[in-house]
């Protein structure tokens, strides 16, 4: 998390636009319309949580946010432009340079000690040797856990674990990070830790954070809340 | 360089799992290039023996000898070249302890006419001249005056068996085959000199294990006849047969069990193709997680794939690395210097060639990375939105 208010100014304002996006699951017997028209953007600074019941689309719509998944109708814009119009290799490196990710759970990578861990997104970015040491080192302390350094992920807790996975997310200065149920396998207490932590970072940082969520509490982190039911907003 | 470490990581994580990978392996390299090195040990030594040098001894049994002038007969009949002949001296060097494990192939040699039948040796000519002219001189292979510590002017105090008693030798000179076979491990002295030392009433007296001699390479087989025939109506009738059919005779029975041998080196390394493969199948299975997040991060497909075979690759490597150097030292170190002591004749060397060791380390490289490209494409597979389900 170096020079994170430089680079803001050189950002573009809005990082995804979704305009009418729709997804229709289909088989020979029926159909099924998991996301209907949804528009919104997200721009910088945003700290949004995605809400709803089981089956609401969330992380459908968090697959097409990101790419991941392609919208049966309707179009999503990053960085202004078209997702159709990039190219599978133009997509993994939009997401290499502009997207920090976290899952539920599963998200650090065993074999790796915390630092590696970290570290991994710089590598790909081809970040020095020397930039990469402070770097890590500086989001580490964000997070809190500067002082587990070398520990591997089944020495940490499930809530420092996740804090290692936000770490990961932001250190190499992304322009949104997409969060997957953060909290939902955490206890109260963990999970209110995580939830301030990210607020932290979308404050003092101005990291974009979206974040689908279960958790009624950590709507409450959120600046603003788009709440999906039956597919729609 | 992130997936090198990546690879060096999982593979010091599942530390129990890669050691069980990388022993396999060894093992088969090692089962291969054991097979690997009878054939080539066979090969080589078949491939040295001459098809127009001819053995001839006593028709009843290699232990009974021959009368002395059957070698001058033999000289005289039409095609042979020139015959020169032997007697096998069974004995111990008793001051040497350089190297017990080496039998020492002590031979009784017609001085005069043994180098001429064996033209692949390379000698010094004043070391020969003096050969000749020293009573209990010794000719003495390099390698062996190598393993045994040898130098020209030594006196060698051999312990004989087959003729008891402590013969004082001298070592006159060395000498060299071009070809490694049985012939360049040798230690030779004179024959005059060994049945000059015999009583009158030794039955050994005047008598010899084997003529060789060296003949018409166009008709070698009707002049082995030919020899034969000659002895028919003596009282002492021959078995003559050229080198390399004489070895080929010997090693006969062994040729089905060589190719039975080969073909299951051959099934081996598929097993150990097809288990790694597996264990590979379920390392994916188990890491597919991780591969999303690896995904999330803008890892490509190529680069997961190149994540599951680069590990192939790399244990196959440290496999075949180790898997040579216990070859080398079971192989050359231990079990070859047993061979050779034991089945000279057949296999005077028995080394691991370099050339199969390549083969081995090459064929174990490309079948696991070709058995591990099911699951390595299916690991660059793995769905980001499928996980992302799982986790919902």
């Amino acid at each position: 998390m170096t020079n994170n208010t430089a680079l803001v100014t050189e950002k573009t304002n809005t990082i995804i636009k979704l305009e009418n996006v729709s997804k229709v699951f289909s088989n020979k017997q029926e159909e099924n319309r998991v996301l209907q028209n949804i528009s919104f953007d997200i721009c910088e600074g945003d700290f949004i949580a995605i809400v709803g019941p089981s089956g609401s689309g969330k992380s459908t719509l968090l697959n097409i946010l990101v790419g991941f998944d392609t919208p049966t109708f309707g179009e999503v814009t990053l960085h202004n432009k078209k997702i159709s119009d990039l190219k599978s290799k133009q997509l993994t490196n939009w997401r290499k340079e502009n997207l920090g990710f976290v899952f539920q759970s599963h998200n650090l990578i065993p074999v790796l000690s915390v630092y590696q861990n970290v570290e991994l997104p710089l590598l790909l970015n081809n970040v020095p040797k020397s930039e990469r040491f402070t770097t890590v080192l500086n989001t580490l302390e964000v997070v809190g856990l500067k002082e587990k350094f070398f520990n591997r992920p089944a020495q940490l807790s499930g809530g420092e674990e996740q804090r290692v996975a936000i770490a990961r997310a932001m250190v190499h200065n992304p322009s949104i990070i997409i969060m997957d149920e953060p909290t939902g396998s955490l206890d109260r207490k963990n999970a209110n830790h995580i939830l301030n932590t990210l607020k932290i970072i979308n404050q003092k940082y101005n990291t974009t954070i979206v974040m689908v969520t279960h958790d009624v509490k950590a709507t409450e982190y959120a600046k603003s809340v788009i709440d999906l039911d039956k597919g729609s907003c | 360089m992130e997936k090198l470490t990546l690879i060096l990581e999982y593979i010091k994580y599942k530390k129990l799992r890669s050691i069980s990978i990388i022993t396999a392996i060894s093992f088969v390299i090692l089962c291969f290039l054991l097979l690997q090195t009878i054939s080539h040990a066979w090969e080589l030594s078949l491939e040295n023996r001459r098809d127009d040098r001819v053995a001839t001894w006593n028709k009843a049994t290699y232990a009974l000898t021959l009368p002395r002038e059957y070698a001058n007969e033999i000289n005289a009949l039409p095609g042979v070249q020139k015959a020169t002949f032997a007697n096998y001296f069974e004995g111990e060097d008793i001051g040497n302890l350089y190297n017990q494990n080496m039998l020492l192939n002590i031979f009784a040699v017609d001085s005069k006419t043994y180098f001429d039948v064996f033209p692949e040796t390379t000698l010094n000519p004043d070391e020969l001249a003096i050969w000749k002219q020293t009573p209990n001189g010794v000719m003495v292979a390099k390698r062996v005056a190598k393993a045994f510590n040898y130098r020209v002017g030594d006196i060698v105090t051999i312990k004989g068996k087959t003729f008891p008693g402590t013969w004082k030798l001298k070592i006159v000179g060395t000498y060299e085959s071009n070809f490694k076979t049985y012939a360049d491990s040798l230690f030779l002295f004179s024959w005059d000199y060994l049945n000059s030392s015999l009583q009158e009433s030794d039955p050994r007296k005047n008598e010899i294990s084997w003529v060789m001699s060296l003949v018409e390479n166009s008709n070698s087989l009707e002049i082995v006849q030919e020899i034969d025939n000659h002895f028919r109506n003596k009282s002492v009738l021959t078995q003559s047969m050229t080198e390399k059919n004489m070895l080929s005779m010997y090693m006969s029975g062994f040729i089905g069990i060589l190719d039975v041998i080969n073909i299951i080196g051959v099934f081996l390394m598929l097993i150990i193709g097809v288990l790694l493969a597996n264990s590979m199948s379920l390392k994916v299975r188990e890491r597919k997680f991780e591969f999303g997040v690896l995904k999330t991060m803008g890892f490509t497909k190529q680069d997961i794939c190149s994540l599951v075979l680069g590990e192939v690759v790399l244990l196959s490597i440290l496999a075949s690395v180790l898997g040579y150097f216990i070859s080398i030292f079971f192989i050359d170190f231990t079990l070859g210097p047993m061979i050779v002591k034991n089945m000279g004749n057949v296999f005077p060397i028995f080394e691991v060639p370099l050339s199969s060791a390549v083969i081995a380390a090459s064929t174990v490289l490309i079948l696991t990375t070709s058995f591990t490209l099911i699951p390595a494409y299916r690991a660059s597979q793995v769905n980001i939105t499928n996980l992302l389900k799982a986790v919902e």
